[in-house]
């Protein structure tokens, strides 16, 4: 991915200053902050999203690879099926296993599959953090 | 050094085990309290790190407290073992068997270890106890999925809310 962000970051960029009509073209930031490229939302699912960028490409984006600003603009516009997490001391905490699931199996290759680690502790998660 | 190792090569996931009948009842804290001194494999009633594979099937666990050199060292097996699983999906079962087997072994010092890991599981009867705990889990529960666990979380640590509940607390030990 953040090959094919350098490489359409600049026909992007010139897009999407040419006017952005559509609400679901905007900037997308990666989870690195480093790369941002611009992109219509055409659709999603559960642990991705695909963007249509100016350059008539269509990119699928692994949500896990988006910034967690972005994820929550997800959220607010109603993609219900986005995960809900909590940012704590820099680490995204899922509420749901499934939502942590559906992350850490982020893609088809299973060499890019994570590990969970489910933290169980008695009280509320801010108390330990 | 954990953070970032947490935030790149995990998912995170968090369960407020209150009510749960395995969460001890002792030792209660409000969030804001300062926290106390611990040692490594307390309140393992109160604090587990499960570890799942994508599928959510419970592949190590870290029952009580660990301090940041011995989380540090259960992150990088845990990294270790779960490569492992993924590049041998058929024998993930045994992998994840054998891996506790070995790594109980090396805490022990039973395949003529130096002793390099010997200070782990003497540092305590807690430390012990927790190691044990995991150790128990992962050779009977190989890949359990975590609903199946979350109908019975005392699989990992016990009873803990009552010693009245089940025998697993004869002994005076309650909670955390």
């Amino acid at each position: 991915m953040r090959r094919l962000i350098c490489a359409t970051l600049a026909l992007a960029s010139a897009g999407a200053l040419a006017g952005e009509r559509n609400s679901n073209v905007r900037f997308w930031t990666d989870n690195t902050g480093d790369f941002t490229v611009s992109g219509e939302l055409t659709s999603s699912d559960r642990d991705s999203i695909t963007l249509l960028l100016s350059d008539g490409d269509r990119v699928r984006v692994p949500l896990r690879r988006l910034s967690s600003a972005d994820r929550a603009w997800l959220r607010l516009e109603g993609y219900s099926h986005q995960p809900s997490s909590t940012e704590i001391s820099g680490i995204e905490w899922f509420a749901d296993l499934k939502d942590a699931q559906a992350i850490a199996a982020g893609s088809n290759r299973t060499a890019d599959d994570k590990p969970i680690m489910c933290f169980r502790a008695l009280g509320d998660l801010s108390g330990f953090m | 050094m954990i953070r970032e190792s947490l935030k790149a090569d995990f998912v995170c996931h968090a369960i407020n085990t209150e009510g749960d009948p395995s969460a001890g009842g002792s030792h209660a804290h409000a969030p804001s309290d300062k926290p106390g001194q611990c040692s490594d494999g307390v309140a393992n009633q109160n604090v587990q790190l499960l570890f799942l594979t994508p599928r959510g099937e419970i592949f190590h666990t870290v029952s009580g407290f660990r301090g940041p050199s011995s989380l540090k060292q259960e992150l990088a097996f845990t990294k270790l073992l779960f490569n492992k699983i993924k590049t041998d999906p058929d024998s993930a079962k045994s992998i994840v068997q054998r891996a506790h087997r070995e790594r109980r072994d090396d805490q022990s010092g039973s395949r003529g270890s130096s002793g390099r890991n010997r200070s782990r599981s003497g540092g305590g009867g807690n430390l012990r106890r927790s190691l044990q705990f995991d150790y128990t889990f992962a050779k009977k529960y190989p890949l359990l999925p975590m609903q199946e666990f979350e109908r019975n979380p005392r699989l990992l640590v016990g009873n803990g809310s009552s010693m009245f509940v089940s025998g697993a607390a004869v002994g005076g030990r309650i909670g955390g």
